[in-house]
């Protein structure tokens, strides 16, 4: 017995026998379904119906190409992320330099901060919900209290989106100064010293020493809650459901749909790839950046 | 006239008085070394000069004047920094350059004296490099050069030599020499490096613990030292001491023996002791 | 004054020291920031009529009732009497399934990084790679064939299922952060261990843990995190006995009208404690966290 351990674990064989249990674990759960719904996607088939799946090669992943509604939902998803994003990168970047300094009680005021990201998506999308809501919603009685009329945020597209934007915007802000702050303490004193030394100005100080440091996480950030954001699902689900009419649907709250609602199980499989194809590129690239950043540090 | 002159100078460190009553006077074109080991002050002694710390007690004067409240970026100085300080997203040629934006000059202007000051020191080959790619001496060599492009007050460095190789160090202490010995400005090294000390300084201030014990030139720290901490410090190997009895006077001379018994007394005064005490 | 000058002359910037007046500042901008959550706190000791009260209501009495409720709810049946609502159930479900899936992917994912870190493969980066993807992917792409997988398998609605899922879930998290506290460990007590005659088995869980001990506590926790409000799997997979905090969450905003605000409030409230109380203990790790490992502090 004790052999077949040995031979189990011989230095040679020692590296794959660790890796194994979790590239197994991940290989059922993960990569297995993902090939399973890959092929699919090349067949007919419809999780309601009871006939067998007949092969159908590119039909659906043409289809889902041409649609013009994948491309709208396409649109709405990259209008949401961009500014959700562009929205996370200021305030987080404003946050961190408020949090750069060392003052009394920081660890407290930091944890107020930093709950919003600890909610869950159920307990923000709801919320916020009742937040936009016309009659009962804070946002709209504060509204209504300088402007006399109630505030129907969720009713028009733009208000809508403005809606997701600021709900999920609120949540992740904190996510983008923790790694700004983290840029921002790494910068060595010395190099401040220095730029005082050869009296740079505040503005050349920040541009020369700052921000060269900052730049590399912000990206990094950018990158993450960008991938993140794109598969953004439960907050839209619930605060606007795709409202008003399908004018806020985000390509994830799509496919939901057309894999549950409609059943059409193998287009929604394609779709799903196209997606998986687009978050691969991204985390290729957050991947690579990841490394550069590391090697710089 | 470029000069320091620094008086009573103190810092304390929450209960921690980590410099004590340090008085130094540097003429224009002296190069005064401060000397000693880890932790003796001097370097907060020198950014104490520099403003990168404020002062707890005493006056700096730099160029005749009180510099105590003003900010560093004022007092126009130049200081190369033990870990040199470049900064990492400019080249070198923007790294030298960059003290003289204040100055407001015409871009060819700074071009032209960073060319010069490349030539000096031999930065032409990697001018256009990040410092990231820099060897350890050439990156030593940079900070000096940015300190001398321009015309400051005076000279502050810290540690300069410290992380250089045995053979580099030989090099650049001969190579700062020669430069700071063309242009007339006081200048305070620190160094724990006595033998950089030695060779580099008109005069060595040697500190411990927050004090200093003794400021001579080169030739009387290491001939005439004033205690034994002094004496112990300098000079490789250690100079050598004997705890002796003192017997008498003889003019200028004295007198001792071997102690034949173990002594009672705590020994204070070094062997060479004629030269020490009759003064 | 040694102690202090190698403490000033560190690499790392020491933060600039600001008075009260500055944590001032920084409280009330949080505050404002954190307004959201404390709304939804009040509002868990509101009763109905206050929650919803038009003009919002700022100050109030405020009534336990709602936690209780949370746990217990007055029978329809006329007797009056108190039944339990299922709410501790599902609370327990929350932390049973967070806790085992957790430590069985850290397990897994414990070894698979030493493995990674100590015996590199050639394709050593592919396989990182892949492993973080999976963590990047949509959960709609892989959302029906596990769904079909489950119910063949006969695991739908069982403890160990989710379990299962939850510890591939947060298995590529605990591998990347694992292998960053790997590759911080010099090899050279592991050999030495080694060399003294020790085994395979006494390296790994002699010398290794103990000092990996806050990084599996780290890692454990921001897994714990990220588990804790899982919404989609949990959704899907979840019978009525093994249901979580969310999904509870969201059954009871299923009926449109008449919320009940303050039952839910109460909810978030209580589920939000744990988490929040382990950030708070947990701040300096944080940003490692956040970044799966790739970035320290």
């Amino acid at each position: 017995m004790r052999d077949f351990w040995q031979w189990m674990f011989s230095p040679s064989r020692r590296g794959p026998m660790l890796i194994a249990p979790a590239l197994i674990m991940l290989f059922v759960m993960n990569i297995f379904p993902l090939m399973w719904s890959f092929g699919l996607s090349f067949f007919h088939y419809k999780a309601s119906s009871i006939r067998p799946p007949t092969f159908a090669g590119l039909y659906y992943y043409e289809k889902v190409l041409t649609d013009p509604v994948v491309w709208e939902r396409m649109q709405t998803t990259a209008l949401i992320v961009a500014m959700s994003v562009l929205l996370q990168l200021v305030i987080g970047f404003a946050l961190a330099m408020m949090f750069e300094k060392k003052f009394p009680l920081r660890r407290e005021i930091l944890m107020l901060v930093l709950t919003p990201m600890m909610l869950s998506f159920v307990a923000v999308g709801v919320f916020f919900k009742l937040f936009y809501e016309p009659t009962f919603g804070l946002l709209s009685q504060a509204y209504s209290y300088f402007s006399g009329e109630p505030l129907t945020l969720l009713a028009t597209q733009w208000g809508a989106i403005w809606g997701i934007v600021i709900a999920d915007a609120w949540m992740w802000s904190p996510f983008v100064m923790l790694l700004v702050l983290a840029g921002l303490v790494s910068v060595p004193d010395y190099l401040y010293e220095a730029a005082e030394v050869d009296r740079a100005s505040k503005w050349k100080r920040f541009i020369t020493v700052t921000f060269p440091y900052v730049r590399g996480l912000l990206l990094l950030a950018l990158l993450f809650r960008t991938i993140e954001t794109f598969k953004i699902f439960d907050v839209v689900y619930l605060i606007t459901n795709g409202g008003p009419g399908t004018s806020t649907e985000t390509i994830a709250v799509y496919v939901y749909r057309v894999a549950f609602q409609f059943f059409k199980t193998s287009q929604s499989s394609a779709l799903s790839y196209i997606l998986l194809f687009i978050v691969i590129v991204l985390t290729n690239l957050y991947l690579y950046f990841v490394k550069k950043r590391g090697e710089e540090g | 006239m470029s000069t320091i002159q620094v008086t009573n100078l103190t810092k304390r460190f929450g209960d921690m008085l980590a410099v004590s009553g340090v008085d130094l006077d540097v003429a224009a074109g002296e190069v005064l070394c401060l000397l000693g080991p880890s932790g003796c002050g001097k370097t907060t002694t020198l950014r104490m000069i520099a403003g990168l710390e404020t002062t707890s007690d005493g006056e700096v004067r730099i160029a005749g004047k009180r510099v105590n409240e003003i900010a560093p970026s004022e007092r126009d100085i130049a200081m190369v920094f033990q870990f040199y300080a470049l900064y990492p997203s400019l080249t070198v040629a923007e790294n030298l350059g960059f003290p003289l934006h204040h100055e407001k000059l015409p871009q060819a202007e700074i071009d032209n004296l960073v060319s010069e000051v490349a030539r000096k020191l031999e930065l032409t080959d990697v001018l256009h490099r990040l410092p990231g790619y820099l060897a350890e001496g050439e990156k030593q060599r940079v900070a000096v050069a940015r300190a001398i492009i321009r015309d400051p007050n005076c000279f502050l460095f810290d540690e300069p030599l410290s992380r250089l190789d045995v053979e580099l160090r030989q090099t650049m202490r001969g190579q700062i020499k020669e430069i700071l010995d063309g242009l007339s400005k006081a200048t305070v090294i620190v160094t724990h490096d006595q033998l950089e000390a030695l060779t580099m300084a008109d005069r060595i201030a040697v500190m411990r613990d927050g004090k200093i014990e003794q400021i001579a030139s080169p030739h009387d720290i290491f001939t005439k030292p004033k205690n034994l901490f002094v004496a112990g410090f300098i000079g490789t190997p250690q100079m050598n001491l004997q705890e002796a009895v003192l017997t008498g006077f003889e003019g200028t001379r004295v007198r001792s023996r071997l102690p034949t018994k173990p002594s009672r007394w705590p020994s204070i005064l070094p062997f060479k002791i004629w030269t020490v005490v009759a003064r | 004054m040694s102690v202090l000058t190698s403490l000033f002359s560190r690499k790392e910037r020491r933060l600039r020291e600001a008075g009260w007046g500055w944590s001032l500042f920084a409280g009330i901008v949080s505050l404002i920031y954190f307004f959201p959550v404390l709304w939804i706190i009040m509002t868990a000791f509101k009763t109905r009529e206050d929650a919803l009260a038009t003009p919002p209501v700022f100050f109030f009495t405020p009534t336990l009732d709602n936690f209780i409720a949370v746990f217990y709810r007055v029978a329809q049946t006329g007797s009056g009497e108190a039944i339990g609502t299922g709410m501790g159930g599902f609370f327990f479900n929350s932390i049973f399934v967070a806790t085992a899936g957790v430590f069985l992917a850290l397990v897994i994912g414990t070894l698979a990084s030493y493995g990674f870190s100590r015996y590199p493969l050639k394709g050593n980066d592919t396989y990182l790679f892949v492993v973080l993807t999976t963590r990047m992917l949509p959960p709609i792409i892989v959302i029906i064939p596990i769904f079909l997988m489950f119910r063949m398998a006969g695991l739908s609605g069982s403890y160990i299922g989710v379990i299962l899922l939850y510890a591939a879930f947060n298995l590529p998290f605990s591998i990347w952060m694992m292998k960053s506290f790997f590759d911080e460990l010099s090899p050279d007590v592991e050999d030495s261990a080694r060399m003294d005659g020790s085994s395979e088995f006494g390296v790994f869980f002699k010398m290794c843990i103990p000092q990996l001990k806050a990084g599996l506590a780290a890692t454990a926790v921001f897994a714990v995190i990220l588990t804790w409000n899982e919404f989609l799997f949990a959704l899907l997979l979840t019978s009525t006995d093994t249901r979580t905090v969310p999904v509870a969450m969201a059954r009871t905003i299923g009926g449109e009208i008449g919320v009940e605000w303050g039952l839910l409030a109460a909810i978030i409230t209580l589920f939000l404690i744990p988490v929040f109380g382990v950030t708070y203990l947990l701040q300096n790790h944080l940003l490692r966290g956040v970044t799966f490992g790739t970035i320290k502090k």
